[in-house]
């Protein structure tokens, strides 16, 4: 009970995070909030109610070791291969907490009488505390401090508490021997230094680099790959995290996202790039693949959309139809060729709500500000599906393209690749290949170079197979002309 | 990403310490250069093989015989604290001598280098630009992308015309120096000042020119070959238009580039295509040889000029004028100087002629 109450104090979110639970599992029955969600969520919530924690299902003995056998698989690709030691399995003694005085067990019988709080059993409860502060400043006369500090600290013994340095001192004033006049000033400075040296319970959560090797979670997900580095950035992804139970909640979830059909390589850049993917409940992800297979998604194609988007998982499938109406709507497409849409872009389909208005903005842009046809539109969204995605540099390339080289809008559309490239790679090239008198884009032409040599391949190649001359004729072009 | 294990990270990091020779494309700012190449470097850093997390060893002699078990430190993963090689890390010295428009010779001092750029730069190194222009048109920031304001006919101008009006700005600029320190160009000890070494101005704010022709002359376009220290790109905008004007018509300019400054050369320099880390590294210990070369031929340890003194008794007055030959100053060093003594300048009356 004691390590529950300081794990409390060391993650002061998980308490609250817990209550407010519990209050939301007593409205939630009635009123049906999240119409996209499934009945068993809901009967979940209402009727079991008070259970904090969802069931875990039965563990088979195989699922045991099962992340080290996902990570052995793709042993050779991965990053982290030299990374994963064996020995980090074996559950070591932790370091030994501070011996914890009378006066401690008293706080801690207090705190246990006001607060029930429920343990938690994943982070190692040991209690976080801060580097002893040996120095501290004080304004005054420093001899008579130093002469009360050699009496006050019996060099280990740091326990004291303010009440006990205030007996000190006055014991020390009753002594007929010697006269310290205690000013107010000093007092404070004594009790200055009793805050420094006594060791406090740890208010505020516990640093990363601090919880990482106390906490098993952490470091099987670190095996997976996930970069917490990135986590800690965003507000609250790891707060949220930190409260799941490892062998309730997050291996069955991994367990689940493999037999699903995601990659276990990929499930690292998932969880970093979508944390929230991690505690959706299993039946809104089942929902929507199944609302992928209603909309007659081969399995082939499903796995491929779930492999290449991390966000797809945790948008409502609501959003999702009706991104998919706009789709449709705007292209007038057939359903065989948004399924093929979808398949090519899956990430532009799935992005956030900012994200998605930027490409609700750009198929505006692409009618009206740069005057590509409905054919041309759709053709676009067929090939680079990505090219309404980026609307500034698209924005840029084709106003180089278009207004400088002189490319048409059929050429354009044709060699797509150009309009998702900076002008800084694009304009060294064209200039080159127009002063060798080789910049003729015109198919009927002999003497033909196709565009994609303005941004595809090295610069080797292109010196060599475009413009027909030597790298170094190239340096010294851009150096000296 | 893939892991290039046969590059060391560390040993590539130890070679980024120096000065930076690259090839700044115009329309690029020095504020996006910076960033491009401080995230390249990171970037190009951790792809290679860096150090590994450490390991925790730990005693435990609950079993009779003490059990040693070793651990990886978790706290000290990649993935916990983040890469090995920041962005923060990296330090770098940018100078201000090319703004947006202007290309070509930019150098910069990287990591360790910072304080011999900077050295480099308070030396005031001779600059060489090609600064080409086109007649008949004048745009309201004088730069070719810019409002067109202003036309005038060019017809009637030739190579002559602009050589005569860039010679007497060349020759007013160099009278303009030796005044300056107190000589009259026509005597022993303005011969003595210039065979010293070349004649720089202490001052940061006035621009000299040096030496300025005409390269390239094809009607309406034309190029002018200037040396000049202190100058900005402003001011070589506004060059032009001057130029324009002194041929009896209007001019913008259409490109400017730096193709010298102090011992380094287009040569030297590193296009934009092949900014990584193996040929960064590569080119940092090119220029801190030249550098070196540059410190021990002694051209940097120059005639230095005292600011325009009051001048009384029919122009040229002795009293202000000094000439020390300094050695081993640093940036600081020198700028403070130069503040006590426009302090003391400011102090004293100026007298009327």
């Amino acid at each position: 009970m004691l390590r529950a109450v300081m794990l409390g104090r060391v993650c002061g979110l998980a308490l609250k995070a817990n209550i407010n639970g519990t209050l939301r599992n007593s409205t939630s029955f009635s009123v049906q909030k999240w119409p996209c969600r499934s009945l068993s969520q809901i009967f979940r919530n209402g009727i079991i109610g008070n259970d904090d924690l969802p069931e875990a299902p039965p563990l088979s003995v195989e699922d045991l070791d099962f992340i080290d056998d996902l990570v052995d698989q793709d042993n050779n690709k991965t990053l982290h291969k030299n990374r994963i030691d064996p020995s980090a399995e074996i559950n070591t003694p932790l370091p030994k907490a501070p011996p914890i005085t009378s006066e401690w067990e008293d706080i801690v019988k207090e705190a246990e009488n006001e607060d029930e709080a429920e343990e938690y059993e994943d982070i190692e409860a040991v209690p976080y505390i801060p580097p002893l502060q040996k120095t501290i400043m004080i304004a005054g006369d420093t001899t008579q401090a130093r002469r009360l500090f050699l009496t006050a600290s019996g060099s280990d013994e740091l326990s004291g508490t303010v009440e006990r340095e205030s007996h000190l001192i006055e014991n020390q004033s009753n002594q007929p021997g010697e006269d310290i006049m205690l000013d107010p000033r000093m007092e404070e400075a004594i009790a200055a230094w009793a805050r420094a040296v006594v060791p406090t319970p740890a208010t505020g959560p516990m640093p990363l680099h601090e919880l990482a090797n106390r906490s098993k979670k952490i470091k099987q997900l670190v095996k997976l790959g996930v970069d917490f580095s990135k986590i800690v950035k965003r507000h609250g992804d790891l707060e949220r995290l930190l409260q799941l139970d490892w062998e309730a909640q997050l291996k069955p979830q991994i367990q689940f996202l493999v037999d699903v059909g995601i990659d276990p390589q990929n499930l690292g850049t998932f969880f970093t790039v979508n944390t929230p993917l991690i505690w959706t409940d299993k039946d809104d992800i089942q929902v929507r693949i199944n609302y992928l297979e209603a909309k007659q998604f081969t399995k082939e194609e499903i796995s491929k959309i779930l492999n290449r988007a991390p966000n797809w998982l945790t948008l409502p499938t609501k959003e999702l139809d009706s991104r998919l109406g706009f789709i449709q709507k705007a292209f007038q497409l057939k359903g065989s060729e948004i399924r093929e849409v979808v398949c090519s872009s899956p990430k532009m389909v799935s992005f956030g709500n900012k994200a998605w208005a930027v490409v609700v903005d750009s198929v505006k842009l692409m009618d009206r500000e740069l005057g590509f046809n409905h054919w041309e539109r759709k053709e676009l969204l067929m090939k680079r599906g990505s090219c309404y995605t980026k609307p500034d540099t698209v924005r840029e390339a084709f106003n180089y393209c278009h207004n400088q080289i002189g490319l048409s809008h059929t050429q354009l559309v044709k060699h797509a690749g150009i309009l998702l490239c900076r002008v800084s790679r694009i304009k060294p090239r064209y200039e080159f290949l127009k002063f060798l008198k080789r910049d003729i884009f015109d198919c009927a032409d002999p003497l033909y170079t196709s565009p994609d040599w303005l941004f595809k391949g090295t610069i080797e190649e292109f010196c060599v197979q475009a413009a027909k001359c030597t790298f170094n004729d190239y340096e010294t072009f851009l150096k000296y002309s | 990403m893939a892991v290039c294990e046969t590059l060391v990270a560390s040993k590539y990091w130890r070679n980024l310490h120096g000065l930076l020779c690259l090839f700044k494309p115009s329309g690029l700012s020095t504020s996006i250069l910076s960033f491009s190449l401080k995230h390249t470097i990171s970037k190009g850093l951790n792809k290679m093989k860096v150090r590994q997390p450490r390991k925790i060893v730990q005693y435990d002699a609950s079993y009779g015989i003490p059990m040693e078990t070793i651990e990886t430190d978790y706290s000290d993963h990649p993935l916990i604290i983040g890469p090995r090689y920041q962005i923060t890390d990296i330090r770098l010295h940018l100078p201000d001598y090319l703004g947006l428009f202007s290309s070509g010779v930019y150098v910069l001092g990287l990591n360790g280098g910072t304080k011999a750029a900077r050295d480099l730069e308070s030396s005031k190194p001779l600059k060489v630009y090609h600064v080409s222009g086109q007649l008949g048109i004048a745009t309201d920031n004088c730069w070719k992308t810019g409002k067109k304001i202003q036309r005038a006919p060019f017809s009637k101008i030739y190579r002559p015309h602009i050589d005569k009006a860039l010679a007497a700005m060349q020759a007013s600029h160099q009278r303009h120096m030796y005044t300056n320190a107190g000589v009259d160009v026509q005597s022993q000890e303005a011969y003595d000042l210039a065979v010293q070494g070349l004649l720089r101005p202490e001052s940061e704010y006035f621009p000299i020119i040096y030496g300025m022709r005409c390269v390239h002359f094809e009607r309406p376009f034309f190029t002018i070959e200037i040396a000049c220290t202190n100058e900005q790109e402003a001011y070589l905008l506004n060059l032009i238009y001057t130029v324009g004007l002194k041929v009896k018509s209007v001019a913008m300019c259409t490109s400017i580039k730096c193709i010298r400054y102090g011992p380094f050369t287009l040569e030297h320099s590193l296009l934009q295509h092949s900014w990584n880390v193996e040929q960064l590294a590569a080119n940092v210990e090119l220029c801190n040889k030249i550098n070196e070369d540059d410190l021990k031929s002694g051209r940097r340890d120059n005639v230095m000029l005292s600011p325009l003194s009051s001048t009384s008794n029919n122009g040229i007055d002795t009293s202000g004028f000094e000439v020390e030959i300094k050695k081993d100053t640093t940036h600081r060093e020198r700028r403070r100087e130069n503040r006590l003594r426009a302090e003391q300048l400011e102090k004293t009356p100026l007298n009327e002629e």
